[in-house]
């Protein structure tokens, strides 16, 4: 088996050394999949392992390259996806007891667009019960148990994307699909200490992924650096008419990395975000703004305009999921739902009206005007992933049902309510990009992630400006472990 | 799934039951003030058709969860609707990005 240390390479190391034939496809898809069944159970990452499928990629990847067919960065490259995108042959559980046998007979496009690639499926990300769509209290909300930070098994990795983020911290695969219809990739991101990108909306086709709000949900990589996260947008970019919101042919592709020179970064940090930062907090995203500063960026004082964004995002979702859900929620399946709010949340979504909805949208059009505008003055606004490192798990909630599948007796609470001015409400009803990389470590060594933030189709100013600061620092390269 | 039997009497009876049920619940979230009559009596005529068509299915205790939840989406449907649209401000029923305009794309 391979070693740590390769495990832990980035995506273009990695590529380089297979293109070179300095690594097997085969071994390292073999070494994967050998640290996931050693370790995934520890920190309740994987849902199902898809080994058979695995090895038959990595066995091809392997052929062609000795062939001298190279297909491209991810040529020979494991990767794991969320279990909301179908996968032929294999359960797509959508986190949640009612789906825990279902299956689809076709794989989601970004799955068929990951396979032309010559990327190599390890298997089945846990995740937080149908991504959240439903609501959800805490971290116990999933079929598989809280997933465990692999930074310290006491603490939960946030969600909804909760066991990608454990599959890349721990070394399990060197990125993992993602999704994010508010904060579920920047969240576990931050929390789990790795990088990982939202992109703008339409930007990644969603057919074959599960939704929950047509018009917030995402699809996006969650990674080792920056630069991984480009080289897989690159790959699962692109326009796709079955997608009725992927972006036009010309505007949906993402080119990495991009060509022309490097201008100096305009990043506004932004001083009304976050109500609450935890101290140590604060200070890591003032030294890595003062990191960019020093090397040439211009970092002045930006504020999130004026406007109900949260209260926008939220409703957005709780009325769009009613629908999405709403077979789930007429037939009573919803009782079966491991989270107390879960089990009910779909009621009360149901009794907003259609006025309310329109409403909402109306008012998310000037929101929309309001915060491009900001964009003029910036290439990036900046503030912290998360307010706060991981948060410690807590006993399951009253009234929650019982994980099904493995172990889990824990919790966390969930950390987003809208008082807190976060910036994923503004940014995920607006479509925007959104990439957060590691930035420091609390006193008890829990990750600290600082994001970027960009105008709506301008994913390559996130990837550009975390990569920059990546290139300046080392956090992104220390990783968690050794496990007892 | 088909709603239980209507009548009015039985309308007012279910929405005591669940509003009483519901009287153990934090009236409150913490630091908040409360709802104001309008928004109240919203909430207490969603919680009455959340009781009548799912009633059955619900324990007193997600009764109160449910009236819980009504509060806060309240909250939020109050803030929302005092935002001030015009005539001809249009819902994003289609997501629209702005990039476009302005030749970003050019940039990236």
């Amino acid at each position: 088996m391979l070693s740590e240390e390769i495990l832990y390479l980035p995506i273009r190391e990695l590529g380089a050394r297979i293109r070179k034939r300095a690594i097997s496809p085969v071994e390292l898809a073999e070494s994967y999949l050998d640290r996931s069944r050693k370790l995934g159970p520890k920190f309740n990452a994987y849902v199902t392992l898809t080994e058979e499928r695995a090895l038959a990629q990595a066995r091809a990847a392997e052929k062609e390259i000795a062939a001298g067919h190279y297909r491209g960065p991810l040529h020979g490259i494991p990767y794991a996806a969320k279990d909301l995108v179908a996968v032929k042959g294999y359960p797509t559980t959508w986190g949640a007891p009612p789906f825990a046998e279902q299956r689809f007979d076709s794989d989601a496009t970004v799955i068929e667009r990951l396979d032309q690639a010559g990327a190599v499926l390890l298997g089945k990300a846990a995740m937080i019960e149908l991504a959240g769509g439903l609501g959800y209290s805490n971290g116990n909300a999933s079929l598989t148990g809280p997933a465990r930070n692999p930074w310290n098994t006491e603490c939960w990795t946030c969600g909804s994307s909760s066991g990608s983020g454990a599959i890349v911290s721990a070394g399990l695969a060197p990125w993992a699909i993602g999704s994010d219809t508010r904060g579920s990739i920047i969240c576990p991101t931050t929390w789990c200490g790795i990088s990982g990108m939202r992109p703008s909306f339409g930007r990644v086709s969603r057919h074959g992924a599960m939704a929950i709000a047509w018009s917030m949900d995402k699809l996006g990589p969650m990674a080792r650096t920056a630069d991984c996260c480009g080289l897989a947008l690159s790959v699962m970019a692109g326009h796709d008419p079955r997608d009725h919101d992927s972006l036009p042919p010309g505007l949906a592709e993402f080119p990495w990395p991009p060509s022309g020179p490097e201008r100096p970064l305009r990043i506004g940090r932004l001083t009304n975000a976050w109500t609450r930062l935890d101290a140590g907090l604060e200070s890591a995203i003032d030294e890595a703004l003062k990191t960019l500063e020093k090397s040439g960026a211009k970092v002045t004082d930006a504020q999130l305009p004026d406007g109900p964004f949260e209260d926008a995002a939220e409703l957005t979702i709780l009325m769009e999921a009613a629908s999405s859900f709403q077979k789930l929620v007429h037939s009573g399946g919803c009782a079966r739902l491991v989270d107390p709010l879960g089990q009910v949340n779909g009621y009360p979504s149901e009794m907003m009206t259609a006025t309310d909805y329109l409403q909402v949208q109306r008012v998310r059009t000037i929101l929309q005007r309001r915060i491009d505008l900001l964009f003029d003055q910036f290439d990036v606004i900046a503030a912290a992933g998360s307010n706060s490192k991981a948060q410690r798990l807590v006993p399951a909630p009253r009234g929650a049902n019982p994980p099904q599948k493995k172990g889990g007796d824990a919790a966390a609470p969930r950390p987003a309510d809208n008082s807190q001015r976060a910036p994923d409400g503004i940014s995920s009803l607006c479509g925007l990009p959104a990439l957060s990389v590691p930035c420091g470590f609390s006193s008890d060594n829990l990750p600290y992630g600082l994001q970027f933030i960009a105008r709506a189709a301008n994913d390559a100013a996130v990837v550009l400006a975390a990569r920059k600061f990546q290139s300046l620092t080392e956090w992104h390269k220390k990783h968690p472990g050794p496990w007892s | 799934m088909k709603p239980e039997r209507f009548s009015r009497r039985g309308l007012g009876r279910r929405t005591a039951l669940a509003i009483a049920a519901a009287a153990a619940a934090p009236a409150q979230p913490q630091g908040q003030q409360p709802l104001d009559a309008s928004d109240q009596g919203e909430v207490d005529a969603k919680l009455a058709e959340v009781v009548r068509k799912y009633g059955s299915r619900l324990s007193d205790e997600q009764k109160n969860r449910v009236r819980g939840v009504l509060g806060r989406h309240q909250r939020m449907l109050a803030r929302v609707r005092a935002f001030d649209v015009e005539n001809g401000d249009a819902p994003a029923t289609g997501l629209r990005l702005y990039p476009s305009d302005t030749g970003v794309q050019k940039k990236g």
